[in-house]
């Protein structure tokens, strides 16, 4: 009997996105027996056409991801030659020669209910010139190459610890595809040629192979990266083109030798026409030049790139194009764009996995019958949208908020138009620090501050209320949070020390060539 | 200096001490005058109780009422639910626990429409069943579904607690004036004596465009019944003053502030508005976010979910039962069960929450 479910999910894209959707619907949809069966997930991918090879540092919220699927993060960190992120640093982006850090976790501890940054800025006013990060407890780990996992017997400073990682997205693919497939879904090598839409209703009714095979499904997951093979080829559901507001279009990736211990950051350096990512890993060192081809050539990207390596390129660049912006609509008739084909803003707070996880999720809370309900097809794309345009925001706050003027690139994004949601945004912090977080905003008030801050966007006053404390009280307090995170901080073991006590990676991976 | 340092709250009875008593609780004492302005005009036709919800924990917690002290002045009485009779005259109860317990990530309702249970669902709602038995243990026991709970109280206790906490001048107006301009309140004429501060809390307003206009901020007083019934009454001058602490100005009132409150404002009260026409079964032209909750619901038992919600998920799925919306099918997640191995589980849960009220009610009348 045929009650009207969605039987058969046919995900095409083997890339982070194809196989996160792959591992999440295969372990957390029913399986396909019996008149309810539903949920028989097969993937398509192409060797010949291979994944972007990017896309390497992570946003805490991964960890819900791993817990929700059961998979352990020891094994994970194992098998994907993963690293700690504690967060991120950016250097030059202010002005040349500056540099300051994004941590995820928090700024010290809100004190009367009143949030920290007001109690800093307190200060600063009256001359104390200590940085905001001397109160994150991720900054100052950060800085001394330390890591650990925090436990609740670790007390309230080191719960304060936030983390997410770098891991390779090649080795991340095969680790969930391995998983995807114990939990049964069916992968299939095979190029896509040809997407048949019923005659009736524009609905996707299969795919043709180029080896003449074809795959019926009732649910369609397009995960084909940036072109959307269903989503936009086949049913042209348009583009929404933020480039206006983030210009960068092109990117130039090598991995590198490792040489040092891996950092337990992500950096982020402001160059001439864009910025430069290096992601340490176990084995490797991850490097890419994201830039904007309107003021800069490819070759000249590429020379920037291998001249700011630390040690031998693993591998020839790899050039990658894209426009940044969003599908129109991520769920149009019966295909759901996850992944780059759904958009991508590009990739400088590493959203990029955490939309994918965030689209699968929203899914699953929505998932549909085969008639593909608009009630829950909109409320996707509602619920998305909002989501993109938080993270879009955020993003457009590095840039509008520098002060360089030193090329043709710098001078078009500190003079750009920007968005009003985000100019009532900064109008409120710069106000006096202000923040109100949505509840579907993926950045909290640490994120905010700790850019604006740090790009010198200081709040011009701080919350009133902060004065019901003596200053000396307020000096004593932030001492003693000083204190207790530089005292956490030396108890706790190295990043690498901690790698080789809990999950080393047993083989170094050396393959190089598709390993970007 | 910048600092404001007088600040007069206008209004009577719970609102106005309310008001008080937080700004007393989180304003250093030395540093700020508060007057209250304590009107004639009634605010509603007193049932002699006020209903406050859980979220009146961190309130009290903020005021330093325990709850002991609370139980002793106000004779507070725990509550599960908040139970409202509308115009029509049907009464229904909103819990403050969710229906069932989830399942590996399924939130009950879909396990249970699938089941095909006979049970209703109210019945797995163990506030509600402790409510209608008129029980009530602080914790649910483990494995039970979760809930919380906020109180009903004496009026006038609780406001003699809100008095002596709010401990400030207070002057009674047998005549009062505001003299508004462009920059809110210029001065007040309480009594004939000119007075001004510089904040005035307004708590008796039940209707107005702008909530903060520069110096003047207005609060909306519980004026009808179905704000009382909901803890609104005390909910909305918790949330003002949560919000006006988040902002606190200076004399400046820097208008980006202002407006944001305003902005925050407005979506609290889009949401209050829209449980409360579902409550009065009014549901035509209401908001856009309504429109998608029950059309969300009436498709598969899903409830969306809002920037700055107020209610949880299970008061919507009571209030939308309650007007006779219900789900037309469920998440398909449930099926990751059986349906025969979901009938059986729910019919456990069934039996565990009926023993459960039975044996609490036994220890209640000293039965074994
Ligand atoms: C320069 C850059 C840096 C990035 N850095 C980060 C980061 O640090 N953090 C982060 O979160 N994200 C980052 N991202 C984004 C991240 O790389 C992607 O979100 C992630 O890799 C998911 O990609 P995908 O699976 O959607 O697409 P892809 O990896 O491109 O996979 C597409 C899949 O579709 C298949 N396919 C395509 N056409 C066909 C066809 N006709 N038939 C069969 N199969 C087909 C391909 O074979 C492939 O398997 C970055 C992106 C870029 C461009």
């Amino acid at each position: 009997m045929d009650n009207g479910q969605v039987k058969n999910i046919v995900i095409v894209g083997g890339g982070t996105a194809g196989w996160m959707s792959a591992a999440a619907l295969s372990k957390l949809m029913p399986k396909g027996q019996g008149p309810e069966g539903q949920g028989n997930v097969t993937l398509v991918e192409s060797k010949e056409i291979g994944t972007v090879g990017v896309g390497e540092a992570t946003i805490p919220q991964i960890a819900t991801f791993n817990e929700r699927l059961g998979i352990k993060e020891d094994d994970f960190i194992r098998e994907t030659q993963a690293t700690f992120k504690l967060g991120i640093e950016f250097v030059d982006w202010a002005k040349k020669g500056d540099r300051y850090f994004h941590p995820f976790g928090t700024h010290g501890f809100d004190l009367e209910g009143i949030e920290f940054h007001h109690y800093w800025n307190k200060l600063r006013e009256q001359g104390d010139d200590r940085s905001i990060e001397d109160y994150s407890i991720n900054a100052v780990a950060a800085y001394n190459d330390k890591f650990i996992r925090p436990q609740s017997e670790h007390g309230p400073i080191i719960n304060k610890l936030g983390y997410a990682f770098h891991f390779d997205a090649i080795l991340y693919a095969k680790f969930l595809r391995k998983f995807s497939e114990g939990h049964g879904a069916k992968r299939i090598e095979g190029k896509v040629e040809k997407v048949n839409l019923h005659s009736d209703n524009g609905f996707i009714e299969s795919i043709a192979l180029a080896d003449g095979q074809v795959i019926e499904g009732d649910l369609f997951i397009d995960c084909t990266g940036f072109r959307g093979l269903l989503i936009e080829e086949a049913l042209q559901t348009g583009y929404m083109d933020w480039s206006a507001y983030l210009p960068v279009d092109s990117a130039v990736a090598v991995p590198c030798e490792k040489i040092e211990e891996p950092i337990p950051y992500t950096r982020s350096t402001a160059c001439e026409a864009g910025w430069q990512w290096r992601i340490p890993l176990q084995h490797r060192t991850g490097n890419g030049y994201v830039y904007c081809s309107q003021y800069q050539s490819k070759e000249a990207a590429e020379k920037t790139l291998l001249s700011n390596l630390d040690s031998k390129a693993l591998a020839s660049p790899k050039h990658l194009r894209f426009k940044t912006g969003r599908r129109k609509k991520f769920w149009s008739k019966n295909c759901v764009a996850i992944g780059l084909s759904a958009g991508f803003m590009e990739p400088l707070e590493s959203t990029s996995i955490h939309l994918i996880q965030s689209g699968i999720s929203k899914l699953i809370a929505l998932f549909p019958d085969k008639s593909m309900n608009p009630v829950e097809r909109d409320e996707y794309n509602r619920l998305l949208d909002v989501g993109y345009a938080h993270i879009r925001d955020f993003l457009i706050l590095h840039y509008t908020l520098t002060e360089r003027d030193d090329s043709a690139f710098w001078n078009y994004v500190r003079t750009m138009q920007i968005p009003d949601s985000l100019k009532r945004k900064m109008a409120l912090i710069e106000s006096r620090g202000r923040f109100f977080k949505y509840d579907d905003e993926l950045f909290n008030v640490t994120s905010w501050m700790a850019v604006a801050i740090g790009q010198g966007y200081t709040p011009r006053g701080y919350n009133p209320m902060v004065d019901g404390l003596s200053e000396e009280n307020i000096t004593q307090s932030l001492s003693n949070i000083r204190t207790a995170i530089n005292k956490a901080v030396k108890a706790m073991p190295s990043q690498q020390a901690f790698i080789d006590r809990f999950c080393r990676a047993q083989d170094v991976y050396t393959a190089v060539g598709e390993n970007i | 200096m910048n600092q404001l340092r007088r600040i007069m709250v206008i209004g009577n009875s719970i609102e106005a001490w309310l008001s008080a008593a937080y700004l007393r609780a989180r304003l250093p004492r030395n540093d700020y005058q508060i007057i209250v302005i304590e009107t004639a005009e009634n605010s509603m036709a007193s049932s002699h109780t006020i209903f406050a919800r859980p979220s009146s924990k961190n309130l009290h917690h903020i005021l330093d009422i325990s709850e002991a002290n609370l139980s002793r002045v106000t004779h507070a009485k725990p509550a599960l639910c908040a139970t409202i009779t509308n115009s029509k005259g049907a009464i229904i109860e909103l819990p403050f626990g969710q229906y069932g317990v989830d399942r590996e990530g399924t939130e009950f309702q879909h396990i249970w429409k699938f089941s095909g249970s006979q049970q209703p669902l109210a019945e797995f709602n163990l506030a509600l069943m402790m409510h209608k038995a008129g029980l009530f243990i602080n914790n649910a026991p483990k494995g039970a579904p979760t809930y919380d709970y906020g109180y009903i109280l004496d009026e006038q206790g609780y406001e003699n607690i809100l008095k002596s906490k709010a401990s400030t001048q207070h002057i009674i107006a047998n005549s009062l004036k505001l003299n508004c301009g462009n920059k809110g309140i210029e001065e007040i004429n309480c009594n004939g004596e000119s007075l001004s501060a510089d904040l005035y809390i307004d708590v008796r307003s039940n209707d107005f465009d702008m909530a903060w206009n520069h110096n003047h901020l207005k609060i909306m007083g519980g004026f009808d019944m179905l704000d009382h019934q909901s803890g609104m009454r005390l909910y909305r001058i918790q949330m003002a003053m949560e919000r006006l602490f988040k902002l606190w100005p200076d004399r400046e009132f820097a208008a980006i502030e202002i407006a944001e409150y305003n902005r925050l404002e407005k979506a609290q009260s889009v949401h209050i508005n829209d449980m409360n026409r579902l409550l009065q079964h009014n549901i035509q032209g209401c908001s856009d976010a309504l429109k998608r909750k029950i059309r969300l619901f009436e498709s598969r038992g899903r409830i969306a979910i809002e920037d700055f919600e107020i209610y949880s998920k299970a008061e919507w799925i009571a209030a939308l039962k309650a007007i006779g919306i219900s789900a037309q099918n469920y998440d398909r997640l449930a099926h990751r069960i059986s349906a025969e191995a979901a009938l059986q589980w729910i019919d456990q849960l069934h039996t565990a929450i009926a023993n459960l009220v039975q044996q609490l009610s036994n220890k209640n009348t000293g039965k074994q």
